[in-house]
């Protein structure tokens, strides 16, 4: 039943969350009953991330799996392997053969490498989806993988260069690093983001800046920014190393009144680009050439 | 037709362990050979996982068990007949998914995603972070590839997406190794969940 075309487009529209609730829980009715259609449905997600993965997806279908699929953190954690699947060589099977195996299937297995060579691929999320059949060569994909993987050796040089310019900066001036006094953080356990809360200080504080200890899980670091209130509206907010390397920086970003002093702006920052060292956020606003300084807070990342 | 949880508001978040009696209680009423009961309750486990994990749920295996130990303590104080197990189950994993969701923290949508702005030298952190993730991850995965047996390993790689994604090659693959495509199917998924734990397992060690 679930390898009809209707079965997929319903099961497809149910892992794409474009189903209304009251035909989801139908549907969930449906595979929690019917093993096959769990199993099927099992199936189809594992190809929705290997699709996603390979980079073979229209734009338009990519998005559309961005939108409710991919945002389930247990799928993106499973769009890792399936990267790294993507990436295995397609040339790489099997070692040598165990003595038990089946000759039946050793046989088999023999003929489908050979068979498997100029298969085309990928079809499915399909059907009425629309997200299309992929047709497409191994040979084709191996060579676009090839590609892929010399762009990204060039890109990773270049980036180990720069990479060591900051390290060496960054060793020099790492100081001492005090207690939190300043932070406030919340990190919920189990989940990819991290939030901090910074009080700006009026001038350059005395002692030890705020140890941010971000863990080794966190995507995202969620950074709320107090300072005392000023008439603008729109900020610049920017992340830097204690060197003054930007890091990160955003435009347009809007405040919240914190309380009748003050305002708060919250930034979310990729937490990968921390390192153990010290930061400085500055929130400016105006225009480029009249750029004004308004707020600014000086942390520090201690070693995990 | 058994009672359904949400007819039923007294259900209250349980606490601690299930005692051997509820569990066991649990078990017979699932079936009542023991070997049928446990691979029943393996596979109602299973199902109840993928069920909140399919809902963004962000403790899938946590709301599992605490559906399981509710509805083993509700056999087990035996107040009202239950007649279907598996439907009770459902009706209170329904019940469970509810209660979470209230609980559960806002997830962070890839479009709602932060804006990353990076600039030069943070793009050139973010590729180092990236290249040397991945090569991490293809260690990994090769360790963990070289711990199946060949045939599994031939089967796997021969199952991936680009290699043998329509059904009709999966259909192809399954006659020639006398299965149907479900039990190829089934093998496969657990083939894949073993590699993927595995992958999992290795990448925490060496974090």
């Amino acid at each position: 039943m679930a390898d009809d075309p209707k079965s997929k487009l319903t099961m497809a529209r149910f892992l794409l969350g474009e189903m209304q609730d009251e035909e989801r829980e139908t549907f969930e009715q449906a595979f929690l009953e019917d093993t096959d259609l769990l199993h099927a449905l099992m199936e189809m997600e594992s190809d929705f991330l290997d699709l996603y993965a390979l980079g073979k997806l229209p734009q338009s279908e990519k998005e559309r799996l961005e939108r409710f699929f991919l945002a389930d953190p247990h799928r993106r954690e499973r769009l890792s392997f399936a990267h790294a699947l993507a990436a295995y060589p397609a040339d790489e099977t099997a070692g040598a053969s165990t003595p038990n195996i089946e000759t039946q299937q050793k046989a088999w297995l023999r003929g489908f490498k050979f068979m498997a060579l100029p298969v085309a691929a990928a079809l499915f999320l399909a059907v009425s989806l629309g997200i299309a059949w992929l047709l497409m060569t191994n040979h084709a994909l191996r060579t676009e993988l090839e590609a892929l993987r010399r762009k990204q050796t060039i890109d990773s040089q270049r980036a180990a260069i720069l990479q060591r310019q900051v390290d060496t900066l960054t060793t020099e001036l790492r100081g001492t690093n005090g207690l939190a006094q300043q932070a406030k953080v919340e990190a919920a356990p189990g989940l990819s983001q991290v939030s901090f809360t910074l009080q700006a200080h009026a001038v350059r504080a005395s002692g030890a800046p705020p140890r941010l200890a971000i863990p080794a899980s966190a995507k995202v670091v969620e950074l709320s920014l107090i300072f005392s209130s000023d008439p603008f509206v729109h900020y610049h907010v920017f992340l830097e190393t204690a060197e003054g390397n930007r890091l990160w920086q955003r435009d347009d970003t809007k405040s919240n009144y914190f309380d009748r002093d003050s305002k708060k702006i919250t930034v979310h920052v990729p937490a990968r680009i921390f390192r153990p060292g010290d930061y400085i956020v500055r929130i400016a606003a105006g225009s480029q050439a009249t750029q004004e300084d308004i707020a600014a807070f000086s942390f520090s990342v201690p070693r995990p | 037709m058994g009672s359904k949880p949400s007819d039923n508001p007294s259900i209250t978040r349980s606490q601690g362990q299930l005692t051997q009696q509820q569990f066991q209680r649990l078990l017979q009423r699932l079936h009542a050979h023991s070997d049928r009961a446990a691979e029943k309750y393996e596979e109602i486990r299973w199902k109840l996982i993928k069920f909140f994990q399919w809902d963004s749920c962000s403790d899938a295996e946590e709301l599992t068990d605490e559906t399981l130990d509710r509805v083993a303590r509700k056999l087990d104080a035996g107040e009202e007949e239950i007649l279907n197990v598996e439907a009770f189950v459902w009706g209170v994993a329904k019940w469970v998914r509810q209660e979470g969701k209230k609980r559960d923290f806002r997830i962070v949508r890839l479009s709602d995603a932060p804006d990353y702005n990076l600039t030069d030298v943070g793009l050139a952190q973010e590729a180092i972070y990236r290249k040397l993730q991945s090569q991490q991850e293809m260690r990994c995965l090769k360790t963990c590839l070289g711990r199946l047996s060949a045939v599994d390993r031939d089967l796997f790689l021969a199952y991936r997406v680009d290699k043998a994604h329509d059904p009709e090659s999966r259909r192809r693959l399954a006659a020639k190794l006398g299965l149907t495509y479900g039990a190829l199917r089934i093998r496969m998924i657990r083939l894949r969940e073993k590699v993927e734990n595995c992958v999992r397992d290795c990448l925490r060690r060496k974090q």
